[in-house]
């Protein structure tokens, strides 16, 4: 054999050899277990990860990470769509903070985690949204941090499904975003519940809201534009204030109430400031030994 | 080789065709696991199949794939009555399109996939081109690149029970058919969330659209009647949260609604076009941002 033949043979080696080799592209799933190992590329079930942050990198972006058993995965910071995917019957444990820093057109979904800071992070937020884009958070419980579910992304939106955050600062606090809270509950926060700041559009349907020893619901605005804070058949007890709206001007804040039980709230049941809105859309009932029964400032019928 | 050999070979092949396993016997229930092997008839639990198109092609028409751990299982094409059953505490992730395709008296249920198209970008979700009944219970549909939920089956039923459908361009499709959707979401679709389309009768109930283009839209094409009955559900941060548009001569949109809440969406809160019908049957509180007027008539409670 000459050598030309032979380095005609070795290109065309290494040729098949890129050709048959598996492409190097990411995973659509990538599996996480308490098990697991951070190595390889965890597509396969019989191989997966063993924290949060190692999954998210093997995986492509928009990928799912399928947490197949219980175990304690650490804090993230995901900077790519994905979706983290903990079953019923897996706790999910994580005990630091998750950062979600996106583009406008990515979109985060986290599900089914256990979130507990009071170990490692009760000084920090348990899920905050900094960039982005959209989050959706469902089936998850955040307790023990500073605060839970922080968004502070320009224009971004976040969705909240079947979650319990308790015992922080502040349960859900929304900053110049969308967000839309469903099926979940803010119990014995030491401020807020859900918190509706500055340019922010809040709809809360179907939840809880008791002992925060401020207010449960609040919507506030002491900067300028317009906060509105939407909250249907919802129940807000045993917190100081029950439904709060909070304007300084320039700012305005409107809350807009149908179907909720708003009751024994220590302080007032109701409460505006400074000419905000509290409009009623019918079907509130407000009461209770403690609370009064007044603080609507309009009323608007059903249709 | 002599005629002896010959005579012997033979008749050793006619023995191994007889011993041999019949094909033709498909198990009530097979088993589907993300560590199985699509080898063998899948009917034991201890040897389970490894992708759902495996398993369904060793179960009997109408039996039942038993998902038992999570993996990711491929597309599939069904083309008859199948059950497909991913439990509470397993994630049967499905990245491609499951196309239905069966006789008008097939049953296919789908329950508990978490079907994702971000990665492939594959058109649809599902799509039910003929049928029959499909059930789709407990399954997440997102970013598929045309519609989550593709139900074009003339003549066919949906049921749709505790899914999400979200970030595809269409949440929910349903043409010429009928369909009934309950305590469900359909969630940033590019497009519209719950769409009642030509000669179809949707049914919708308990249900959340947020921030589609159109909540709920139900769209009669020329000469076709579409009723679209949305109860005890949730129109907010859309382009528009109820509308209906008869979009050709002769043809009737309805929408019909009661008890649900109708706000900030941008444009409109409720919407009509050219004529079309949105009837309120009571208790609907609408408004904040999109106004608050826009029901044709309204028909009191009994």
């Amino acid at each position: 054999m000459n050598g030309t033949l032979i380095r005609r043979a070795v290109v065309v080696s290494l040729f098949l050899a890129v050709l048959v080799s598996p492409r190097a592209f990411a995973a659509a799933r990538v599996f996480l277990s308490g098990t697991g190992i951070d190595a390889g590329d965890c597509s396969d079930a019989a191989n997966p990860c063993r924290s949060l942050q190692y999954a998210i990198d093997q995986a492509a972006a928009g990928a799912e990470v399928v947490i197949v058993s219980s175990g304690g995965y650490g804090g993230a910071t995901i900077s790519k769509s994905i979706t983290v995917n903990a079953p019923t019957g897996v706790i999910a444990f994580v005990g630091k903070t998750i950062t979600v820093t996106i583009a406008s057109s990515d979109t985060v979904t986290l599900r089914g985690l256990s979130m507990n800071g009071a170990v490692l992070g009760s000084l920090t937020n348990g899920i905050d949204f900094t960039a982005g884009g959209t989050l959706n958070v469902e089936n998850t419980i955040i307790s023990g941090f500073h605060q839970g579910i922080v968004d502070t992304a320009a224009g971004s939106k976040v969705w909240v499904h079947y979650c319990d955050v308790k015992n922080m600062y502040n349960g859900i606090y929304i900053y110049g975003a969308s967000a839309i809270i469903e099926n979940s509950r803010v119990v014995e926060n030491s401020n807020i519940g859900v918190y509706a700041q500055v340019g922010s559009t809040v709809v809360v349907r179907n939840s809880v809201a008791q002992g925060n020893a401020v207010a449960g619901f609040l919507a506030q605005n002491a900067t300028g534009g317009s906060t509105v804070l939407i909250v249907d058949s919802c129940v807000s007890t045993n917190n100081a204030y029950g439904l709060y709206s909070y304007q300084s001007a320039p700012g305005v804040a409107t809350v807009r109430a149908g179907k909720n039980i708003v009751m024994n709230n220590a302080t007032a049941n109701l409460i505006t400031f400074n000419g905000s809105s509290m409009i009623s859309h019918g079907g509130n009932r407000i009461g209770g030994a403690a609370g009064g029964t007044t603080g609507f400032t309009g009323t608007e019928a059903q249709q | 080789m002599n005629g002896a050999l010959w005579r012997s070979l033979v008749m050793s092949l006619s023995l191994v065709l007889l011993i041999a396993p019949r094909a033709s016997a498909q198990a009530a229930r097979v088993f589907l696991s993300g560590t199985g092997n699509d080898a063998g008839d899948c009917s034991n639990a201890a040897t389970p199949c490894r992708s759902l198109q495996g398993a369904i092609d060793q179960a009997a028409a109408g039996a039942e794939v038993v998902v038992v751990s999570s993996g990711g299982y491929g597309g599939a094409t069904i083309t008859k009555s199948i059950t497909v059953n991913a439990p509470t505490g397993v994630i049967a992730f499905v990245g491609r399109t499951i196309t239905v395709t069966i006789a008008g008296t097939d049953v296919v249920t789908l329950r508990g996939l978490s079907m994702n198209g971000a990665v492939f970008g594959d058109n649809y979700g599902i799509n039910f081109t003929s049928g029959g009944t499909l059930n789709i219970e407990n399954t997440v549909i997102a970013s598929f690149v045309s519609t989550g939920v593709n139900a074009t089956a003339s003549g066919s039923k949906l049921w749709v029970h505790n899914c999400d459908i979200r970030k595809n361009t269409e949440g929910i499709v349903v043409t010429g058919a009928s369909a009934v959707i309950e305590n469900s979401r359909a969630v940033e679709n590019s497009d519209v969330g719950f769409y009642a389309n030509s000669s179809s009768t949707v049914l919708i109930r308990n249900s959340v659209a947020q921030g589609n283009v159109v909540g709920y839209y139900s769209n009669s094409q020329a000469v076709s009647s579409t009723e679209m009955v949305v109860d005890s559900s949730e129109a907010t941060n859309n382009n528009y949260g109820l509308e209906s548009l008869q979009n050709g001569a002769g043809s009737v949109a309805t929408l019909r609604a009661s008890e649900c809440v109708v706000m900030n969406n941008s444009n409109v809160n409720l919407y009509t076009v050219n004529g079309s019908f949105l009837v309120s049957y009571g208790g609907n509180r609408v408004g904040g941002t999109g106004g608050n007027t826009g029901f044709t008539s309204t028909e009191v409670q009994q």
